[in-house]
Parts: C-alpha cells; sequence; structure tokens
C-alpha cells in the first residue's frame, strides 16, 4: 500500500507538463466490426489505431472503465481511413476519437507466453493474469531472406510412424496436413506436441497451437488434453474461436507466427500449427466484402493467395550465423469431399513444402491416421531423417504403393496364385502396423524398431488382421526386454551392425514368446 | 462533380456575415427548378455536409480547463502554431488546455495526464 502512495507521489512530482502531440480522427460510423474514420491522414496499412472514449469523459469515468479498443487500419481512402475494430464493436461509437499509435498492430511475446492460452493479441484469456517480461513485436514481419537460411537438416518427429517413416518433416519445413472434416487432421497435429515431450529438452521445440475459427469448447479439450499430458509445459496456444470477429481469426495465424519466430531468433526449434486456414481464408472474405474490395474466384479476394504465403514464408530454419533456430509450420486445409483442386486448397498446396492427404474413406475403413500414402509427400524432410529411420522406411513406401495396386487388382480376380496371394498378404500387415491410436505418439527409436521388424518379415507369422495387437504386443516387449537396444538407436540415431544383431535377438525372442502364448 | 461545385459556393455564400442558410437553400432550391436539375439537391447537400466536416477539421479549437487558464493557453496554443482567439472551457480537463486543429489533438491537460499514471500504476 504504501509503496504505491509512493510511487505515486514520485510519479506526480516527476510529472512536468509534457505537451503530447497526436494525429487524431472521428468515426464516421461503425458497423459490423468496421469503422470508418475521418482523417488519420497519414495512417498506413495494418497500423494500429486506439479508439479513445477518454477524450469525452471525465477523469473518474475515465479510470473506471479500463476497456481499450484498438483498431487496424486496412483501407486508406480519399478523406479518411477503415478499421477492423479489434474487440468489441460496441465500444466504439459515432463522434469517437481515434488516436493512431504510430506502430503497425503489434503483440507482446516472450518466453512467459509459454503454457498460456492467448487471444490474437496476445491477451490471456486462461483466467491465469497478467503474462509479464514481454516485448511487443508486429504481427506482420518480413520474412527472412535465402542468405539467412540454411537448408532444413534436423528432423521433428511428430510421433507417427506412417509420418515419419514415409512424410518425414524437418525442422524449418512447412508440410500442409490437408482433409475432409473429421479425418483426423486435428488428432495429427496434437499428437505431434505430445510427441516433443520425448525429445530432450533442451531440443524440444516450442509448439504453439493457433485454433482459428474452432468452437471454444473444442478448444478447451485440447488445452486440458495438452495440460494432462504435461505438454502445456511447452505449448502456447492462440485461440480466435467461430464466435470470435473476423478480424481475431483472420489476425490469429500472423499472432501464432511472431510468438514461434521470438523462439526461433533465440536460437530455439519452434512448431507452429495452423487449424485451420480454410477458416483464417472465409473470416478475411468476410472482412474483404465489409471493407469493399473487389472479390475474385470463389468470392475470396484477389489477395488471398498473398495472405498465405506471406504467412508460410516465415517458416524457416535459419543459418548458423543467425542463430541456427527453426520454426517449422503445419498449416491445415480442410477440404469439401477431397476436392483438393478448390482455389483455397491448390494456393495451400504451392506454397507448401509438401502434404499429407487424409482420406475419408480410409478414415471410414479403419485406418487411422487415414493417410493416403500415394498423394502425400515432403519435399525436403528426407534429408533431415535419421539413419535409423531412413535404413528402415526406404522399403515401405513401394511395398505399400504395390499393394495398392494388387488390391484394385484384387477385386476383380476370382483366383489368386499363392505369390500374388502373399504379397498382398504382406501389404495388409504393413497398412496395419502403421495404424496408430490417437493420442500414443511414439518415441521415433520404437518407430524405427517396430518398422524394423515388419520390413524383415517378423510379423509373418501373424494373421495379417492380427498384425495391429501384435504391434502393440511388440511395442510393450520392447519397452520392457529390450531396453538398451532402443537406447542405443535413440542416442546414435542409426541401426549399425551390432545394433541390429542385438535388434533381431530381441525380435526373435518376441516371436518365440508370442508364438508359445498362442500354443499354451 | 457539379454538386462539389454548387456546395462549395453555397459554403463560400454561408460564411458571409449577413448569410441566412435558409433563405440560401430555397434560392438554390429555385435555380435548380429553374433549370431543371433539382435532382442534383440531395448530393449537393452531401458534399456541402463533406465540406462542413472538412472545414471543422481544419478550425483550430481550444480547450482549457478554466477561465483563469484561457490567456496563458491561447499563448501557448500560438506557440505550437495553433492560431486562434477563443476558448472553450471544459473543466473535465481539469488543469492545463489541448486543442485540436487540422487531424491533430496537442493535448497538454492533466486529465491526461493523471489518466496515464494511473494505467502505468495499475497495470
Ligand atoms: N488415429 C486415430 N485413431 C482413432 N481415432 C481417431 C484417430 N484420429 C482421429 N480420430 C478420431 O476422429 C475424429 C475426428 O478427428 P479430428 O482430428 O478432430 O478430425 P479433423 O480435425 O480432421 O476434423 C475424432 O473423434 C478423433 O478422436
Ligand atoms: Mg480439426
Amino acid at each position: 500500500m504504501e509503496s504505491i502512495i509512493k510511487r505515486i507521489e514520485d510519479e506526480i512530482a516527476a510529472l512536468t507538463p509534457i505537451l503530447r502531440e497526436e494525429e487524431t480522427g472521428v468515426v464516421r460510423s461503425t458497423g459490423d466490426g468496421i469503422a470508418e474514420i475521418d482523417g488519420l491522414e497519414n495512417a498506413v496499412m495494418n497500423e494500429m489505431v486506439l479508439f479513445d472514449p477518454t477524450f469525452d469523459r471525465t477523469l473518474e469515468e475515465a479510470i473506471k472503465d479500463e476497456t481499450q479498443t484498438y483498431g487496424l487500419v486496412l483501407n486508406l481512402e480519399e478523406d479518411g481511413v477503415r478499421a477492423v475494430i479489434l474487440g468489441d464493436s460496441s465500444n466504439v461509437y459515432e463522434g469517437m476519437r481515434v488516436r493512431r499509435l504510430g506502430r503497425l498492430l503489434s503483440i507482446p511475446v516472450g518466453d512467459s507466453l509459454v503454457g498460456r492460452v492467448v487471444n490474437p493479441l496476445g491477451e490471456p484469456v486462461d483466467g491465469k493474469g497478467p503474462i509479464l517480461k514481454t516485448t511487443l513485436m508486429p504481427i506482420e514481419r518480413e520474412a527472412y531472406g535465402v542468405m539467412d537460411r540454411s537448408p532444413v537438416n534436423v528432423p521433428l518427429h511428430t510421433g507417427i510412424k506412417a509420418i515419419d517413416a514415409m512424410i518425414p518433416i524437418g525442422r524449418g519445413q512447412r508440410e500442409l496436413i490437408i482433409g475432409d472434416r473429421g479425418v483426423g487432421k486435428t488428432t495429427i497435429a496434437i499428437d505431434t506436441i505430445l510427441n516433443q515431450k520425448s525429445e530432450p529438452e533442451a531440443t524440444r521445440p516450442i509448439c504453439i497451437y493457433v485454433a482459428i475459427g474452432q468452437k471454444e469448447s473444442k478448444t478447451a479439450r485440447i488445452v486440458a488434453d495438452l495440460t494432462e499430458a504435461g505438454a502445456m509445459d511447452y505449448t502456447i496456444v492462440v485461440t480466435a474461436p467461430a464466435s470470435s470477429p473476423a478480424a481475431f481469426q483472420f489476425l490469429a495465424p500472423f499472432a501464432g507466427a511472431t510468438i514461434g519466430e521470438h523462439f526461433m531468433e533465440q536460437g530455439k526449434d519452434a512448431l507452429v500449427i495452423y487449424d485451420d486456414l480454410s477458416k483464417q481464408a472465409v473470416a478475411y472474405r468476410q472482412m474483404a466484402l465489409l471493407l469493399r474490395r473487389p472479390p475474385g474466384r470463389e468470392a475470396y479476394p484477389g489477395d488471398v493467395f498473398y495472405l498465405h504465403s506471406r504467412l508460410l514464408e516465415r517458416a524457416a530454419k535459419l543459418s548458423k550465423e543467425k542463430g541456427g533456430g527453426s520454426l517449422t509450420a503445419l498449416p491445415i486445409i480442410e477440404t469439401q469431399e477431397g476436392d483438393i483442386s478448390a482455389y483455397i486448397p491448390t494456393n495451400v498446396i504451392s506454397i507448401t513444402d509438401g502434404q499429407i492427404f487424409l482420406l475419408a474413406d480410409l478414415f471410414n475403413k479403419g485406418q487411422r491416421p487415414a493417410i493416403d500414402v500415394g498423394n502425400s509427400v515432403s519435399r525436403v524432410g528426407s534429408s533431415a531423417q535419421t539413419k535409423a529411420m531412413k535404413k528402415v522406411s526406404g522399403k515401405i513406401k513401394l511395398e505399400l504403393a504395390q499393394f495398392r495396386e494388387l488390391e484394385a487388382f484384387m477385386q476383380f480376380a476370382s483366383d489368386l496364385d499363392a505369390d500374388t496371394k502373399k504379397r498382398i498378404d504382406s501389404g495388409q500387415r504393413m497398412t496395419q502396423m502403421l495404424n496408430q491410436p490417437q493420442g500414443k505418439p511414439l518415441p521415433f527409436e520404437t518407430e524405427a524398431a517396430v518398422i524394423f521388424a515388419a520390413v524383415n518379415g517378423y510379423f509373418d507369422s501373424f494373421e495379417p488382421s492380427q498384425t495391429s495387437s501384435a504391434e502393440v504386443h511388440l511395442q510393450d516387449f520392447l519397452q520392457r526386454e529390450a531396453k538398451e537396444v532402443l537406447e542405443k538407436i535413440s542416442e546414435t540415431k542409426t541401426i549399425d551392425e551390432e545394433t541390429e544383431t542385438q535388434l533381431r535377438t530381441a525380435l526373435d525372442a518376441f516371436i518365440k514368446r508370442t508364438a508359445s502364448s498362442h500354443t499354451a | 462533380m457539379t454538386s462539389t461545385f454548387f456546395a462549395q459556393a453555397l459554403y463560400n455564400l454561408a460564411q458571409k456575415d449577413d448569410a441566412n442558410p435558409k433563405q440560401l437553400v430555397k434560392k438554390l432550391e429555385e435555380y435548380l427548378a429553374r433549370k431543371n436539375r433539382l435532382k442534383l439537391l440531395p448530393s449537393i447537400l452531401q458534399a456541402l455536409r463533406k465540406i462542413e466536416l472538412q472545414q471543422e477539421k481544419l478550425t483550430p479549437l481550444v480547450e482549457v480547463a478554466n477561465e483563469q487558464e484561457i490567456a496563458k493557453s491561447l499563448k501557448e496554443a500560438v506557440a505550437i502554431g495553433v492560431h486562434t482567439t477563443k476558448a472553450k472551457v471544459n473543466p473535465s480537463l481539469i488543469a492545463g488546455w489541448r486543442a485540436t486543429e487540422n487531424g491533430k489533438l496537442y493535448d497538454n491537460s492533466a486529465k491526461r495526464s493523471l489518466i496515464e499514471i494511473y494505467r502505468k500504476i495499475t497495470t
């Protein structure tokens, strides 16, 4: 108490009348979350303005109401500007004073954001009090140039076998997750966050999950799951729910990128997930209509491509000179009936370094994750794949491709020769082995060992339909009885001759054990 | 475009000391009717409103916290380039003055300082 009074005294004593000179405008009209403002002739695009209620109020009224409503200038017009109201538009009225703040829209970033849930302005929405020790960063920034970047060379393990083996992602990469509603896109993203727990703390990426246009209850569920798993210790959630203004949903990904860059620029690794950019595009379309911008294809404004490209450009692996940090981006796009040739999907596919394509058909058939391996690629990640994973994964993709052909052919053939039957069984085993339940990402050494077992025929003694359960048993077995082998793979990131021998011994023992338990 | 010219002419006439705004609008109406261009009236009035707003923005306005500070405040305002001989009393400023002119706000009031101190201490 006393210290507060002392501080007030000091502040007042130090008070010399300072003359503030500011450019102000007056709200001409408001509606649909947009304010038309007279004046502000020198305002620039993306500048932040403050709707200042204190101008017309007494001191007492002014300090009683602490709401600060900001606006983002998006249209420069002949006799004024048009700005989106960032917050409750009922706080903005005709005739209200608007102050230029002289800075582009910025949000507070810092290490202290970790574990928190914030809105796109960086304000906490988790009821855990203010976030201290932050610095303001503009949310739109020029991306790093080629000279400041290094090739992707460190893996970002998702803990999902099918992805880490066949569509590997590297730190600093942009990999799109695309598919219809309800096919497991969010699940892949969240499992990837969960999996970072098995990374050593020193190199564990800070994860940023950006929820755009989602139901609040769904995001709350995700935060609860992450908390329960201990994953909020290294995660930040940015949320702009479906109920929030379109401007928030439009801004949220940029806020996520800005938060991620803070960590990247300290030489750390960060992972940002945009769930999803389809909803961001819809929010942008809505804003553009209100701002009377001419609509283009599918009624999206003409620069929606640029919107996504400048966002995804910010993912990077920085050069050693720049500290070597990285920002990996996993944007999500929701398709309608699997149509990846629509406007927004084709745009984002062309901007990213590959895509993980999920199919409703596969999902409904019980293949989970429902990845369409044939149409999924990662264009840069394989150079970051560990030797261990490279060694075991080479064969899978080819075998699965052949299997898919045979499977199609199978529908017409009445009886199959023994060789074809064998190959179909093998393909089915491989597909089954790659199934993985939600919320169970695997450390990469376990993935490598299990896939090693599959490609070397260790599941051949099981019925194809039993492979999934056998695979789970094998995981348990390795955890219990072959811990050193797993640790060695984890440490050396490779499977050398000696390790291979040890692994084979363990796998033989597993087969023997399960065989005897079958007969018993 | 034509409406803007009419509006500007109307505005200029209205600025004269002996001007009678109602009379002016009536005369304009008659004139337009004679020329068969009555359709222009709404857009002329709209353009006039725009000019008025523009002028309002350009016109310097000085507000002072109390009567006693008027002379001193006007002098200080002139020093920073706001030239006017009239000031409005606005007690909510508590002390000091503020001026608006041509889209600029010059705020020298105690109210603003106190709000800033309050925010600084409470956040
Ligand atoms: N690998 C999986 N195993 C089992 N269920 C899954 C798996 N992936 C997703 N699901 C379930 O499928 C449903 C849709 O998943 P979700 O990730 O929300 O889809 P999307 O984000 O594509 O709309 C959820 O109920 C989720 O629990
Ligand atoms: Mg989802």
